[in-house]
């Protein structure tokens, strides 16, 4: 790494930790008020973020879209980014903060695991296409993140007043709940709806543009590869998604689990495939 | 016959038109994708490959085989599902097309709950007065004021608008199916073959001077151009990271000659055809000398490995002579098996370290530096130069401009059926004492929990915009509330 970049990096790092810990604690201790300084810290954390991209790309001389390291440094950026967005659009969205510091910390995590060094970009990423892909690439899947986080807040919204009359651990979950200032169930349930469309908006422009980068690259937009075909896989999941919403009227928690379950094809195309099987596009060889 | 010709009509109708169906086959066509990546398929990989799995998962391989499922996404089952897709998507958006332009658009507001918003607010001026300055609010609202009439004692009003988010839903589907007729015209009429060059190598673009011709035959065409590759441009970051990759060529055609490049990511376009600068490697030239220093044999041979010490080997034809061959670019002395290792990949002090087998007789076993030759029992082998050598895919990408239509279409189509939410509000004005009660609703097609904070403010303009209205903005019929709570 540059020594900018180092600087930034683990500034952001301990302050995505200070922003996480506050936040587990205003949950943990019912502590509302102590949500505005985690959103806080969450925010100067990506500042030091941005400033660590910034570093990065400066002293590279290229966008940070080369390796898993980049990936997962600016995944995680668009990821807080969106969050941020999300939660100036809508106020009462703060707690979503509880799941998305940890992740984005969980994510340089990641990218540290794997080799920050800096490198030249190599013939097969100079290309426009390259950049469109990945930039639509981190909006999409962060959409779909934010989306599955809306949807986890949306079903212990509708589970709350069940908790109320459960055990020990169930009432103070279901006065968490309760308790923070979030919207109500439905807006929940329709803003990760949202999301998910914006993520599939994203998505579609991700493929399309990975298409034209491919014929350009390899001489073919399609190949069936592991890694684009599950991209397809995802999109598709997505898809499903919207059609039992928009035709069928879905609605409320099945789709809320619906956008958890879908989650998983995300998982599988970023991380799990390029290990499971051999594929040209391997973001580690490209 | 007629009314079971009939029947079966009416029942292929019914069924090509069914939402439920699209959603089942959109289903079904996931699981296939998914069941594709992950089972090995032999189009993939290379034939060797293939059969190092077979030998490894005998009984696996003959179900796979046997059920289609080595090639999934070549199957006849695979392109029937996609076909039935394609048939259902037609049929859908053609009727959902032919009732848009005529007008029967779908109504929102109807999610499963039934619930819509509402509010009311009252007005000291008289109907027709609050009816104009309504529809005057409505209409600076973006909303088109489709329908004023009296029902009854009561002014009614409706707006719309977003209605063209629903042209939208049916551009982005029919994009598909050009998107598929692309990809279709592109596996029938496209080709696709492989060429090796060699620096100062000439080829025609005829069939018999490609390495693999193009496929399918029946769609190719030859131009017959001459391609000559002048040079490989290749550069290094600290020597070892490649950073640029290009080939400069000198084209003939039609007598016109002219120098064209094809980089990595920006193809070489001659002829109707796409040269894709796929890969690169050292082309060493060895000559092969008898006792009495007459030559018998030069060739350039391409090396298929390019990293600096790995080996390769080639037979010399017409003779019994192995050669296994570890080229070092930039050969320095190091602690390695062969004694060298490579500084940088920059050619700049090449040497090869080769073992010579005659007849699996090791007849030498050494480093030689370029233009120096390795002794042997019946003469030399000479390290006589050194070129790139490079391998281009040749693609003729007659479904492009379909595929890029569908592409444009698609998005275009998803953006607006997405930005574009059909929402509607209906007024009623009715007359109370000397003024008037109006009550409003609204709905959204899509996001309609969302429309709230847009409603509220509607209703809100046009309390403000009716004179001596009082204003009351809070939702009083349905069952919605505020999204906020700050």
């Amino acid at each position: 790494m540059a020594r900018s970049e180092t600087l930034f990096f683990w500034a952001a790092v301990v302050l995505y930790i200070a922003s996480s810990a506050v936040y587990i604690a205003a949950f943990a201790f019912r502590r509302e008020r102590w949500l505005a300084p985690a959103w806080r810290l969450a925010l100067l954390g990506f500042a030091a973020h941005s400033g660590a991209l910034l570093g990065r790309w400066v002293a590279t001389g290229h966008p940070p879209v080369m390796r898993d390291y980049e990936n997962a440094v600016a995944g995680a950026w668009v990821t807080v980014a969106v969050f941020l967005a999300l939660q100036a659009r809508y106020p009462g969205l703060r707690g979503l903060g509880l799941p998305v510091v940890p992740f984005a910390l969980l994510m340089l995590g990641y990218g540290l695991l794997t080799s920050p060094r800096l490198e030249p970009l190599t013939p097969a990423y100079k290309s426009f296409w390259l950049g469109v892909h990945v930039v639509f690439a981190w909006l999409a899947y962060s959409g779909y993140a934010a989306a599955t986080g809306l949807a986890v807040l949306h079903l212990l919204k509708r589970w709350a007043p069940t908790l109320v009359n459960g055990n020990g651990w169930q009432r103070r979950l279901a006065k968490q709940v309760t308790y923070t200032r979030m919207p109500e169930g439905d807006a929940l349930d329709e803003l990760s709806y949202r999301m998910v469309v914006f993520g599939f908006l994203a998505d579609a422009v991700m493929l399309v543009a990975g298409a034209i980068w491919a014929s350009y690259l390899w001489g073919s937009f399609w190949s069936w590869d592991p890694v684009e075909t599950w991209a397809l896989v995802n999109w598709l999941t997505y898809a499903v998604y919207l059609h039992l919403r928009v035709s069928m009227r879905w609605t409320g928690a099945r789709m809320s689990w619906l956008a958890i379950a879908a989650m998983s094809t995300v998982i599988v195309s970023f991380w799990g495939i390029s290990y499971v099987t051999n594929t040209l596009h391997s973001f580690r060889t490209l | 016959m007629r009314a079971i010709l009939r029947q079966a009509r009416k029942l292929l109708r019914r069924t090509l038109l069914s939402r439920r169906l699209a959603l089942a086959l959109l289903i079904l066509m996931t699981l296939t994708v998914i069941v594709g990546s992950l089972l090995p398929q032999a189009g993939r990989f290379g034939p060797l490959e293939y059969e190092q799995w077979r030998a490894e998962h005998p009984a696996l391989a003959t179900w796979m085989e046997a059920s289609g499922l080595n090639q999934v996404f070549s199957s006849l089952w695979f392109w029937g599902l996609a076909t039935l897709m394609a048939l259902n998507l037609l049929c859908l958006n053609g009727q959902r097309a032919y009732r848009l332009a005529r007008g029967q658009q779908p109504r929102p507001g109807v999610d499963r709950a039934g619930r819509s918003h509402g509010a009311a607010f009252g007005a000291s001026t008289p109907p027709s007065q609050v009816a104009e300055a309504v529809a005057r609010t409505v209409a600076r609202h973006g909303y088109h004021v489709e329908v004023g009439r009296r029902r009854g004692e009561a002014t009614c009003l409706e707006g719309v608008r977003g209605t063209a988010g629903h042209w939208g839903s049916i551009v982005f589907h029919l994009s598909l199916l050009v998107v598929l007729a692309g990809g279709a015209l592109q596996a029938l009429a496209g080709a696709s073959g492989w060429m090796l060059l060699t620096e100062g190598q000439t080829v025609r673009d005829v069939a018999e001077d490609y390495l693999v011709a193009p496929r399918p035959a029946s769609a190719s065409s030859f131009s017959g151009l001459d391609l000559t590759l002048d040079k490989v441009v290749v550069n290094y970051a600290q020597g070892r990271r490649l950073t640029d990759l290009a080939a400069q060529f000198s084209v003939l055609r039609n007598g016109l000659a002219s120098q064209e490049w094809s980089r990595v990511n920006e193809p070489l376009s001659r002829g109707g055809k796409q040269f894709v600068f796929n890969r690169y490697g050292f082309a060493p030239l060895f000559v092969l000398r008898d006792a009495g220093g007459v030559e018998r044999f030069h060739t350039y041979v391409n090396l298929m490995v390019r990293q600096n010490g790995e080996q390769d080997a080639f037979r010399i034809p017409g003779t019994a002579l192995d050669v296994a061959v570890r080229l070092y670019p930039e050969a320095v002395e190091a602690e390695t098996d062969t004694g060298l290792d490579s500084a940088t990949m920059w050619p700049r002090r090449p040497m090869v370290y080769l073992v010579v087998l005659d007849d699996d007789l090791e007849v030498y076993r050494g480093p030689v530096a370029l233009n120096d030759a390795a002794p042997l029992p019946n003469g030399s082998l000479a390290f006589a130069g050194l070129r790139y050598w490079a391998l281009f895919r040749v693609v003729q990408n007659t479904g492009e401009v379909v595929l890029f239509t569908g592409f444009w279409l698609g998005l275009i189509g998803l953006v607006l059926r997405f930005g574009l939410v059909e929402r509607r509000v209906v007024v009623r004005v009715t007359a109370r004492g000397t003024g008037s009660l109006v009550s409003v609703s609204g709905a959204a097609e899509q996001f309609n929990v969302l429309y709230t904070e847009e409603f509220v403010g509607l209703v809100a303009a046009m309390a403000k915009e009716v004179e001596g209205g009082a204003q009351r903005n809070a939702v009083l019929l349905g069952r919605r509330r505020t999204v906020y709570s700050e």
